[in-house]
């Protein structure tokens, strides 16, 4: 019997073999052996950290799955199963969505497993009731809290952090494009009328587990 | 008595040993906490660079730090601040958090005193898990510094409907694709098409456009090519000319910002390496490339190819300008605050209120005469979203000249690298379409 299993095998690899070229192999499906987990706590400080740690990392339009390496495993070679995400795959993971549209809750999502998500930048753009995610009234710096995300039909981008820069830009962090990669980029989207800002839900108090001591927002210096 | 003593130290012995797991992975784990550094550790300080006397001054302050498992982790932010050169430093420690602002009102207010102009030196520094720090200005450089000014003349920039714009003239048109007269573009189905990052013009009115996709920086004159220079070019590359048509091309190399020099007649040298940071924008003053180095906003004159900087002198505020002095900017909610620094003193003061918001100032200029030119990119949200660029020539007390430029965008171009005050006094701005990339040029001497 096992020198029938061993024949089989061979035949099916002598007949087979030709026919897997090694190119075939993508990147994404040599390297993308991550898992998930569902989450409870989720503060934007931990979305803040999860994104921080996918800067420099490539950008593949409906991809979703990169090393954390600060590189680009595969520069210039767009949309052939390479490394990164595309902009609502990385917003999609960073605010810890569920893969089904509607669905509430959080699934902290390994960066080297791949999924993109259901939502499209249109999605991000125009929200419906059932989405995690709703659009805020204003733009307004008064408004947006750090790891918003600012949506056109066409891209998301999420704020990096909040203070904005003496110029009157945004530091966001993004899924650019195959040139740029993922990133940390200096934009000008809160003041361009097509986007719009968009929260996620459900986020935990940045102040947990200690929210019984929580830090003074603003120190007074004498 | 015995028995019940015997079954107490064996329950006490279960529990121990139960608990002992627990308690033996929290120790560990806050030792491990205290012992690791962060894998990363980011500082944001948004210096107030021009204050009113009297008003309150805050200096927003964000750590982003980073466990190696890739959770975030605590830190304790110092600021110090100091009056004149010789004053003491005064030093503030808070918990780092996310809104965590320094109210400076009251230093700002003993160092302004009875005097019309003064400053205030600047330093912030975090310290987070296995004693990793990072502190801005990092090392021993000089600190940050901003301006207090007791009186600063408002303007009102005239209120311009949105879409009551001025075209201007094409003088320069490159459809998208391939070749010698063609502009490259990358347009991802999700993700912000890119095309050309940067231009410049010089006195000659030649045109310096930088096109990453064909991996090339070209020079136009009546829009036609004259001269093309190759070089690998990254997304959001910047570029500069002097007057003397050396061109300075700011990128990113990683977390570390780098700058080619491409000469008169379009070689290009080896990259010079200018340190970390992120890019803001690339300028000259004429003669030396100077760098906006982000997130501290501080101006640095470009070391020549083998590590010298041309230029003596620290890290400024403002970005130097021809024939001496440093402009500052800062941009508000509905304001634009302009001055330019000589002697440590802070001159020509202008506030620029506007009636809409306003996002980046997308170009600030001085006219050589104590005055500026100024593009704001305006934006409202009601009744319905819109936005446009005014620009604006103000002096002290006065608006010279304003009108409005439309804001047509095709392709994701970084905000400072729209518009140029060109070497032959005009403006010119990058426009971007489906159909491909122009430049616009606006003449400035007739306006009012």
């Amino acid at each position: 019997m096992r020198n029938v299993i061993i024949a089989l095998g061979l035949s099916v690899t002598v007949v087979l073999g030709p026919l897997v070229h090694p190119a075939q192999a993508s990147w994404v499906s040599a390297n993308c052996h991550g898992t998930y987990v569902t989450d409870h706590y989720v503060r934007r400080s931990d979305a803040q950290a999860y994104s921080a740690v996918a800067a420099g990392e490539g950008y593949e339009w409906g991809g979703g799955c990169w090393n954390n390496n600060n590189r680009d495993d595969t520069p210039g070679q767009p949309d052939s199963g390479g490394e990164g995400p595309d902009c609502s795959g990385f917003t999609f993971k960073t605010w810890e969505l569920r893969n089904a549209t509607g669905r509430s809750g959080f699934t902290y999502w390994e960066a080297l497993y791949s999924v993109h998500g259901p939502y499209a930048t249109y999605d991000f753009h125009a929200p419906v009731g059932s989405d995690p995610f709703f659009r805020l009234p204003d733009k307004d710096a008064t408004t947006t809290m750090y790891m918003d995300a600012f949506a056109k039909n066409g891209h998301v981008g999420m704020l990096y952090v909040d203070s904005g820069a003496p110029d009157g830009t945004d530091l966001i962090i993004e899924a650019l494009g195959d040139a740029a990669g993922t990133g940390k980029f200096y934009e000008s989207y809160r003041s361009q009328s097509e986007y719009v800002a968009v929260r996620r839900e459900g986020w935990t108090p940045d102040c947990w587990p200690n929210c019984q001591h929580p830090a003074r927002p603003v120190v007074v210096m004498p | 008595m015995r028995a019940p003593f015997r079954a107490g130290l064996g329950l006490g012995a279960v529990l121990v040993l139960a608990v002992w797991p627990t308690l033996r992975w929290a120790a560990g784990a806050e030792g491990r906490a205290r012992a690791a550094p962060p894998r990363i550790f980011e500082l944001y300080v948004r210096s107030p660079i021009l204050a009113k006397g009297g008003e309150r001054v805050r200096v927003p302050v964000r750590v982003v730090c980073v466990t190696s498992r890739g959770t975030p982790c605590r830190s304790e932010v110092t600021l110090a601040t100091r009056s004149g050169p010789s004053g003491a430093w005064q030093a503030t420690r808070a918990p780092a958090g996310p809104s965590l602002e320094f109210d400076l009102t009251g230093p700002v207010a003993r160092a302004l005193g009875t005097r019309s102009s003064t400053s205030l030196a600047l330093r912030v520094r975090a310290e987070g898990p296995g004693g990793r720090t990072v502190a801005m200005p990092s090392g021993r450089r000089v600190p940050l510094r901003f301006f207090v000014i007791k009186e600063m003349a408002i303007v009102r920039a005239p209120s311009i409907l949105f879409g009551r714009t001025r075209g201007g003239r094409t003088v320069l048109f490159l459809p998208w694709g391939s070749g010698a007269v063609r502009a490259g573009l990358a347009d991802p189905p999700e993700g912000p098409p890119a095309g050309p990052s940067s231009f410049d013009v010089d006195r000659a009115g030649r045109i310096y456009v930088v096109d990453p996709l064909q991996g090339r920086v070209v020079v136009f004159r009546h829009g036609k090519p004259i001269r093309e220079t190759r070089l690998p070019l990254g997304a959001r590359a910047d570029i500069a000319v002097t007057d003397h048509g050396t061109a300075f091309v700011l990128d990113q190399s990683g977390d570390r910002l780098v700058v080619r020099r491409i000469t008169a007649h379009g070689s290009p040298g080896a990259p010079v390496p200018i340190g970390p940071g992120l890019p803001g924008q690339v300028r000259t003053d004429g003669h030396r490339g100077l760098v906006d180095v982000m997130p501290q906003d501080e101006w640095l004159a470009i070391p020549d190819e083998r590590g010298r900087a041309r230029a003596e002198g620290p890290p400024t505020t403002g970005r130097p300008m021809r024939g001496g002095g440093e402009l500052i900017r800062v941009v508000g909610d509905r304001s634009l605050r302009l001055g330019e620094v000589s002697g440590g003193q802070v001159m020509d003061a202008i506030d620029v209120r506007f009636s809409e918001r306003i996002g980046e100032a997308a170009l600030t200029e001085p006219d050589g005469r104590g005055g500026y030119w100024a593009v704001a990119h305006l934006w409202r949200w009601k009744p319905f979203p819109a936005d446009q660029y005014q620009v604006l020539h103000v002096a002290p007390g006065r608006v010279l000249a304003s009108f409005a430029v439309g804001d047509r965008r095709f392709v994701n171009t970084q905000p400072l690298a729209r518009f140029r005050l060109g070497g032959d006094g005009a403006l010119y701005q990058l426009v971007t379409s489906p159909d491909g990339a122009r430049i616009l040029r606006f003449d400035l001497g007739r306006e009012s």
